[in-house]
């Protein structure tokens, strides 16, 4: 499949403070990429460098096949971190900047409007817009001109339920229409509905990457009961293919590993004489992984 | 090249910034020459109002318009660093202009102010000279006219010099504050250190001498002391006017220091995160 972007050593340190370190992935055509991560992890920072706002301080990125290093910027739609606009100007003057700076577009300014319900408001000075309103503006000039590839950084910032299921639907329809698009969000309910692939990223390093259904089926959680806690703990502790994550007074969450299932967990505890008094499967969300991933960086 | 002009044409013809301050040039600058144009001074057979009439009119509203040049810095670096506060610049890379284009955009406006600027002086300098002038003749009026292209040169390197101050911090109030330092007392306290050899060529020095004042008396009084003592300038004779850089070494200096302008603005926007 074809490489739209390829990533490779990038860092960025301000003064002696990294950001990102050494971090590499690809992004391949028609793929749609959440970058995940608490904040300051890094994400605004990669996005910000892959588009040439901020030079590297080590590796490259290289877009399109292109040089290592080239920007594509007029192939590639973006909304990082807020929306930046011109206040004095109308919404129409705004995005007319937008299509000449991408050198096309100009025909679509009523159409992209219209897709993010600003149509009424064209001639609105951006400063009398709520926040709201100026995300969706910042919405519309990532999409104007039919771009290649989407760069969102947090996209649903400032948005209301209807403006966040608007941004969702509109991701949908653009990956469906093959469009390679990279999100950066802390929504990962969202995440996990739109994009293909992951790259999950702490404290500027990268964690965890691959497909979502990869990391979904990584490993299952359960809740165990039982009347008995402690001799719970210890038959669990016996069993190598379960790791307790949490301990509550009645009950116990372990992880399974991918060679065992619940009901065998089960039968393992009858055979040592700790019936379970319940099984509880949990259903694997990209959150727990996410959660899980950062709480295991953080014991290491 | 053409969207650049055209995307830097929207954003500063309805910048408030932008119209505030070019009416508040156009209107001082009207307001000493209507000032000038009335007055009547007449001291003991000298008339003052000669400088008004064609060819001295273009060196005198020259010299005028030179006094508002800082005014032009000013709006210079409100129009750099409003990109900086607005994060404009950032949001333009992102949409796919250069660095380069960037810095080139602001070129254009300040090349395009510096030529209204140029364009109000010759048309103050028409009017006034033809009311002025008595006896109108082809040789008068086009001598001294090299005053303008020489004026376009020093409002658009006060301004790229604003420009250089506005990249370099970033913040207006700085930037503003710090031009100002630099013409008073800055450069002159360096001009009062270097030797004196290296002092007519200080930046501010070679773009403000590119106007000098009108040698009023010597005009007025011009006429009077040809006759008497058959000079061509008499003030010279007499000591009242200083060695200056002639006016075409001065201009291709100025036109080196605008060039180093744009230079070092080039350095520190590609070094630049936005």
């Amino acid at each position: 499949m074809e490489n739209i972007l390829t990533v490779s050593g990038l860092s960025k340190w301000f003064g002696s403070t990294k950001a990102i370190e050494n971090i590499s992935f690809e992004v391949a055509k028609g793929q749609v990429v959440g970058i995940l991560g608490p904040n300051g992890s890094g994400k605004t920072t990669t996005l910000s460098t892959i588009l040439g706002i901020r030079h590297p301080s080590q590796g490259t990125f290289s877009w399109f096949n292109l040089a290592a290093g080239l920007t594509a910027n007029k192939r590639i739609g973006s909304l990082i971190e807020v929306p930046y606009f011109y206040p004095y100007l109308n919404l129409k003057q705004n995005l007319e900047l937008v299509a000449l700076a991408r050198g096309n577009g100009a025909h679509d300014i009523d159409s992209v409007l219209q897709v993010v319900g600003l149509l009424t408001r064209s001639q609105s000075k951006y400063y009398t817009l709520s926040l709201g309103m100026k995300q969706r503006l910042a919405l519309a000039s990532a999409l104007l001109g039919d771009p290649e590839v989407l760069v969102l950084d947090e996209p649903t910032n400032g948005l209301d339920p209807e403006g966040i299921a608007d941004v969702r639907r509109i991701i949908t329809e653009q990956s469906q229409r093959g469009k390679t698009i990279i999100l950066a969000s802390h929504i990962l309910d969202e995440v996990e509905k739109v994009c293909s692939h992951v790259v999950i990223l702490k404290e500027g390093n990268i964690i965890s990457k691959g497909s979502v259904a990869e990391l979904l089926t990584q490993k299952q959680t359960i809740s165990i009961f039982a009347d008995d806690m402690e001799m719970l703990t210890t038959a669990l502790n016996s069993i190598s293919e379960v790791e307790i994550v949490d301990k509550k007074p009645d009950s116990i969450t372990v992880s399974l590993s991918e060679t065992i299932k619940p009901a065998q967990v089960n039968a393992r505890l009858v055979s040592m004489g700790v019936p379970p008094s319940g099984i509880m499967e949990h259903k694997t969300t990209l959150e727990t992984q996410f959660l899980e991933l950062i709480r295991k960086e953080h014991e290491d | 090249m053409k969207s650049i002009v055209k995307i830097e044409k929207i954003k500063t013809l309805y910048s408030p910034a932008f119209r505030t301050i070019i009416i508040l040039h156009a209107s001082l600058f009207l307001a000493v020459i209507l000032i000038a144009g009335s007055l009547r001074i007449n001291i003991q057979g000298v008339y003052i109002e000669k400088i008004l009439q064609f060819p001295h009119v273009w060196n005198t509203l020259a010299w005028i318009a030179s006094w508002f040049n800082l005014l032009l810095g000013i709006l210079a670096i409100i129009l750099v660093t409003n990109e900086f506060h607005y994060k404009t610049f950032r949001k333009q890379l992102i949409d796919g202009l250069s660095r380069g284009e960037l810095l080139l955009g602001k070129v254009f406006i300040f090349a395009s102010i510096a030529i209204y600027t140029m364009l109000l002086v010759f048309a103050c300098g028409l009017v006034m000279g033809m009311v002025k002038t008595s006896g109108l003749n082809m040789g008068n009026f086009i001598q001294g006219l090299g005053f303008l292209p020489v004026l376009f040169l020093q409002s658009l390197g006060y301004m790229l010099l604003a420009m250089l101050f506005g990249f370099l911090f970033k913040n207006t109030a700085l930037s503003i504050v710090s031009f100002i330092l630099y013409f008073f007392p800055i450069e002159p306290i360096i001009r009062a250190i270097i030797p004196d050899m290296a002092v007519k060529f200080m930046p501010a020095k070679v773009i403000a001498n590119l106007t000098p004042m009108p040698d009023f008396i010597g005009i007025s009084m011009g006429d009077m002391l040809q006759v008497t003592q058959g000079s061509t300038n008499p003030l010279q004779d007499i000591g009242l006017i200083s060695e200056t850089m002639p006016l075409l070494q001065a201009s291709t200096l100025a036109i080196g220091y605008c060039l180093v302008f744009i230079f070092v603005t080039r350095v520190i926007a590609k070094r630049a995160s936005f």
